[in-house]
């Protein structure tokens, strides 16, 4: 059944993949004075869970993804993965930034192997694999301006999995698509992940998505970001993306998610 | 009638025309020969310069002289660049001097620079690098500190090397300022050798010019400098194609 929404409280110590612990940070502003953007963030992800995030805009979701992949170093507080501090460059750590940073230069092939050779690896077999399993096969030797939105996006996507990270940073990876393309990539992203043990921090302004893609949705406050609450998704696996949308506790989280958020839309 | 091939027929036009006058001035003797000299002259000059050996050395020595001073030049500008970019603090510290090395009219230098590097060609490439060496190193800092830094923090998080990085994000991604200078180059490389040329040197076109000038032969000088616009017109399209090869990856609209 459906769990109360709780205020952030203390993970369980229990093993967890990713670990946040009191994670604070703050960036100058432009008259001088320092930014609260992240305020105590605490925070347990368990092997193999799917979580979101969902915020008002600029409230530091992507502040926090940075951190946790070692890009930005917090004022105070640190990040685990399993139960050791991350460090920038650990390929278990994939990372999908909000922007796209598909080199320009690159084919999409030579930008699938990139995650490879920046380790010194070569595997293209796999990289036209992993183009092929996101739907862009024939696009191997295309540059990223040949290819629409949602192509770069599967591109990048099977740029993220060459890396073979076991967590997965997603920083809305299909804000900018189109409905249906989204809801596509919605159901391939749900299909991987059934089939790996990756664990998922999922950033989204999409509450819909959010609930039908996540074991856990976390609602950060206005900035400076915290976690306001936490929501179980009481929804069976494996799921359909297009039955959610009538499930009865789907209409309830959404409604509730809905509220609570708006109240940080204003305030921020 | 394709639209380039008109373009290029009224530009022959022009040129036409333009030939036409000056023979014409010259010859209802409104000028003096050693003042504008005249078409037919300048043309029978290149017909004999263009088989005589003397003339091809000079030739080679000019396009010598320039070609190394663009590659030294821009090899260390680049690298130049790069550094500073690399070292913010250090760009810092000697941007004022690097300012006033780039304002400063670098010709002046020619005399110490043959005191330096001899009379020979040193001197010439080194005048030649020196004018190219800061456009390409401020070019080169600039397309680094332009680069989305997003690119650079995705290379990172994969866990690649400071090198790896310089080398398959940084480098291309300021290619566009690099050839943007490049082509400012070649006009600077060949000012720096013609002006050490003529400053002193036994050969080169530069030396040419300034001994058909003493003489007041203004004949060769029109020939000469006609040779120098071929010359950057060869190097010009030259630097195309080589931006074209490397650049494929873009855009039809954006290449040059
Ligand atoms: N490099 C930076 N320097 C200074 N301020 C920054 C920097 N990056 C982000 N900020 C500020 O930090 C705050 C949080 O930014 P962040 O990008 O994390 O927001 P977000 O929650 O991801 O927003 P959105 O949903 O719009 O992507 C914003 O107010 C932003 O202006
Ligand atoms: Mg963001």
């Amino acid at each position: 059944m459906m769990q109360e929404a709780s205020t952030t409280e203390t993970p369980a110590k229990l093993s967890a993949k990713l670990r946040v612990e009191g994670v604070s940070l703050e960036f100058p502003g432009g008259d001088g004075r320092a930014i609260k953007v992240l305020n105590g963030i605490d925070l347990a992800i368990a092997p193999g869970e799917f979580c979101t995030i969902v915020g008002p805009s600029g409230c530091g979701k992507s502040t926090l993804l940075s951190v946790i992949a070692g890009l930005l170093a917090p004022a105070s507080g640190r990040c685990l993965l399993d139960e050791k501090p991350v460090q920038v460059g650990n390929p278990r750590i994939g990372y999908m930034f909000q922007s796209d940073t598909l080199l320009p230069w690159a084919t999409a092939l030579d930008n699938v192997r990139l995650p490879l050779e920046a380790v010194g690896r070569k595997d293209d077999g796999r990289c036209l694999d992993l183009l092929r399993r996101v739907g862009v096969g024939d696009f191997a030797a295309s540059y990223p301006w040949q290819l629409s939105g949602g192509m770069r996006k599967r591109v990048q996507l099977a740029r993220l999995l060459a890396q073979e990270p076991d967590v997965l940073l997603m920083d809305e990876p299909f804000g900018a698509l189109d409905a249906q393309t989204k809801l596509l990539m919605q159901e391939e992203l749900l299909r991987l992940w059934e089939s790996t043990k990756l664990t998922v921090l999922f950033v989204t302004h999409d509450l819909s998505e959010a609930i039908s893609l996540s074991d856990r949705v976390l609602l950060f406050s206005a900035r400076p970001g915290r976690i306001k609450e936490q929501y179980d998704v009481p929804l069976d696996r494996p799921r359909q993306i297009e039955e959610i949308v009538s499930d009865p506790h789907y209409n309830e989280l959404f409604v509730r998610i809905w509220r609570s958020l708006r109240e940080e839309i204003r305030l921020s | 009638m394709s639209r380039t091939l008109s373009l290029n027929l009224i530009r022959l036009a022009v040129v036409a025309v333009f030939l036409a006058l000056w023979e014409g001035v010259a010859h209802l003797g409104l000028t003096q020969d050693f003042v504008l000299s005249r078409p037919s002259r300048v043309f029978l000059w290149l017909e004999q310069a263009v088989i005589s050996e003397f003339f091809w050395i000079n030739v080679g020595v000019t396009l010598r002289e320039t070609l190394l001073g663009l590659i030294i030049g821009a090899v260390l500008g680049v690298a130049s660049g790069f550094a500073l970019a690399h070292w913010r603090r250090s760009f810092e510290v000697l941007e004022p001097f690097i300012m006033a090395l780039y304002s400063l009219p670098r010709v002046a230098l020619a005399p110490l620079f043959l005191v330096w590097f001899g009379i020979g060609e040193g001197s010439k490439v080194a005048l030649a690098a020196s004018l190219v060496y800061f456009v390409m190193l401020l070019n080169t800092y600039t397309g680094v500190r332009e680069i989305d830094p997003n690119l650079v923090n995705a290379a990172r998080t994969m866990g690649a090397s400071k090198s790896f990085i310089t080398r398959r994000i940084q480098l291309p991604a300021s290619m566009t300022f690099i050839f943007a200078g490049l082509r400012v180059s070649i006009g600077l490389a060949l000012i720096g050798t013609i002006v050490g040329e003529m400053i002193a040197g036994r050969f080169g076109l530069g030396q040419m010019i300034a001994r058909a000038a003493n003489m007041f032969d203004t004949a060769q000088v029109f020939g000469i400098i006609i040779v120098l616009a071929v010359l950057a017109v060869v190097l010009n399209e030259a630097m195309k194609l080589i931006e074209r090869r490397v650049m494929r990856w873009q855009p039809q609209s954006k290449r040059v």
